[in-house]
């Protein structure tokens, strides 16, 4: 087609200028971050530690579980939960999510009890799960993949619902079967919204592990933190919450990795 | 072309007193009323008629995706029950599926008739190449302009290789110039290999100048209005054919049946 030259070797101010913000937001977030640690540090004195401790508090607690193997021990704990209920409710989620996707009869069908299901707080079924389960690890997968469930199935169903029809119709007429109408069209076309799914369940998981865990437990961080808390311990309890916080982004990280690589394909 | 002459005499697309008609707020209203139309095999049909007058309804009979209330449609003999598998469909709305390269978008057919791979591969580069996007197979199609996107979707439709092609204002959306010259694209590869297609458009001239057949439709419900030949020769540019003198007078015929200006008020309704 048409030819373009290379007149000069300049860079082009609106990348210059994107740059130059990236960096502005980078050296801003890590500013604010550690102004916000340090004041919390040096207000020390004026607050009462008991109740607020302070950063170097807090790293001293983390230094002592990280030492003693209480932090690998708990956090290994809550880790599988977590990965062992995403994974049951991202699956069941989006397999019943292209089902009643694909099915809208079946969809109306079972419309009214899973509505009836998403409306209930989750956390209320942990009694009842505590019943059926024990208290180990069982009862806080099966809340965390309920959590998860719903997050991924309704996504997945409103995106397997949304898929262009005229496409459907197209591949038809080539002589698609049903099945292949769901593996060349439905399935691809609904992934932008299962990923997003994929997504928006991550904190939802952190919350069923750890909810799990403060209604009855011996061991996860959820443990720690209610523990601390029992002693009156708050560089404890915060100690937990940021090991909570370090999962949640390295969970959300990997996350992103595999749905960045699979939904490559639609931009 | 190559059929015996008892089946020359059959039409490829019968459409056989069909009636179509659907139910708004209690109301019956008539889509198309009595249609009957025979298309010869390896004939170019254009229907052209105001908005709302059933065009894709009638399309939608032929694929199979609707049937119709009273009367039938007969495909090479048979009656048409359920999707039409085989016949190939263009319509103005983008259909490449979004996901899938240019390359294997084309494939996607050939797939689908489970040829193997080295050979799906082939023909589909041949096809790409026919419709002149040769070095485009890798993009995708947001990657593409919409003209591309139309020759990808025509590549597609040449490499799927049906009998007949039903086309719903194919060139609905793209400027004069590449219009003409998708025109001319789908002249010369109908004059190779005389499929059998059914054309709807808007545009009167796009009808005369691709057709032997232009059907004229009323306002809803839709009926036929008259049934015209375009006596010109063949092959034909679509652009030269336009200074043509029994151009001129099918398009003034044309004009005088469609009333577009009293129709025209009323898009879309």
């Amino acid at each position: 087609m048409a030819r373009t030259e290379i007149i000069e070797d300049v860079v082009d101010p609106a990348i210059a200028a994107a740059r130059r913000e990236r960096l502005i937001v980078f050296w801003g977030r890590i500013g604010v971050t550690l102004g916000l640690i340090a004041a919390w540090q040096a207000s020390g004195t004026h607050i009462d530690q008991l109740i607020f401790s302070t950063p170097l508090e807090i790293a001293r607690r983390l230094g002592e579980w990280m030492s003693d193997g209480t932090l690998w021990l708990n956090l290994l704990v809550t880790a599988e939960e977590i990965v062992l209920g995403y994974a049951l409710g991202a699956a069941a989620g989006v397999g019943l999510g292209l089902l009643l996707g694909s099915f809208p009869l079946m969809a109306r069908i079972f419309d009214p009890i899973l509505m009836a299901v998403y409306g209930v707080p989750k956390i209320a079924f942990g009694p009842l799960f505590i019943v059926w389960f024990g208290i180990n690890l069982t009862p806080k997968v099966v809340i965390t993949a309920l959590m998860v469930f719903f997050f991924v199935f309704l996504s997945t169903y409103e995106g397997a619902r949304n898929v262009n029809r005229d496409l459907i119709r197209v591949v038809k007429l080539m002589g698609a079967n049903r099945w292949q109408e769901r593996t060349l069209v439905v399935i691809p076309g609904a992934l932008p919204a299962i990923m997003l799914g994929l997504k928006l369940a991550i904190p939802e998981a952190l919350v069923g592990a750890i909810v799990g865990e403060l209604i009855v437990s011996s061991r996860g961080v959820g443990y720690l933190v209610q523990f601390s808390a029992s002693q009156l311990d708050s560089a404890g309890v915060f100690a937990g919450l940021f090991v909570l916080m370090v999962l949640a982004l390295l969970f959300n990280s990997a996350v992103n990795y595999a749905t960045g690589r699979t939904g490559r394909t639609h931009a | 072309m190559a059929a015996g002459a008892s089946q020359d005499a059959a039409p490829a697309i019968r459409l056989d007193h069909v009636s179509k008609w659907f139910f708004k707020a209690g109301a019956r209203i008539a889509a198309i009323d009595d249609v009957n139309v025979d298309v010869p095999a390896g004939a170019f049909v254009t229907l052209i008629g105001p908005s709302g007058c059933g065009k894709s309804t009638l399309f939608n009979c032929i694929a199979g995706f609707i049937a119709p209330e009273r009367g039938a449609v007969i495909y090479r003999g048979k009656p048409v029950a359920g999707p039409n598998v085989g016949i190939g469909y263009m319509t103005q709305k983008d259909t490449l599926l979004p996901w899938r390269s240019v390359l294997a978008n084309v494939m996607l057919p050939l797939n689908l008739q489970r040829l193997s791979k080295a050979e799906a591969r082939e023909r589909a580069s041949a096809a790409i190449a026919r419709v002149g996007l040769n070095g485009f197979a890798g993009h995708m199609p947001a990657e593409l302009s919409g003209g591309m996107q139309k020759r990808t979707a025509l590549a597609r439709m040449l490499a799927f290789n049906p009998d007949t092609l039903l086309m719903d204002e194919p060139f609905g959306n793209v400027d004069v110039q590449l219009k003409l010259q998708l025109q001319r694209e789908l002249l010369a590869l109908w004059e190779g290999e005389r499929k059998t297609v059914v054309f709807v458009t808007h545009d009167l001239e796009e009808a005369i100048a691709l057709s032997d057949r232009v059907i004229v439709l009323s306002r809803r419900p839709g009926r036929v209005k008259a049934d015209i030949r375009v006596d010109l020769p063949r092959p034909r540019d679509p652009v030269q054919i336009r200074f043509e003198r029994t151009f001129q007078d099918i398009h003034k015929h044309l004009w005088s049946l469609c009333d577009i200006a009293t129709d025209a008020e009323d898009e879309h309704g």
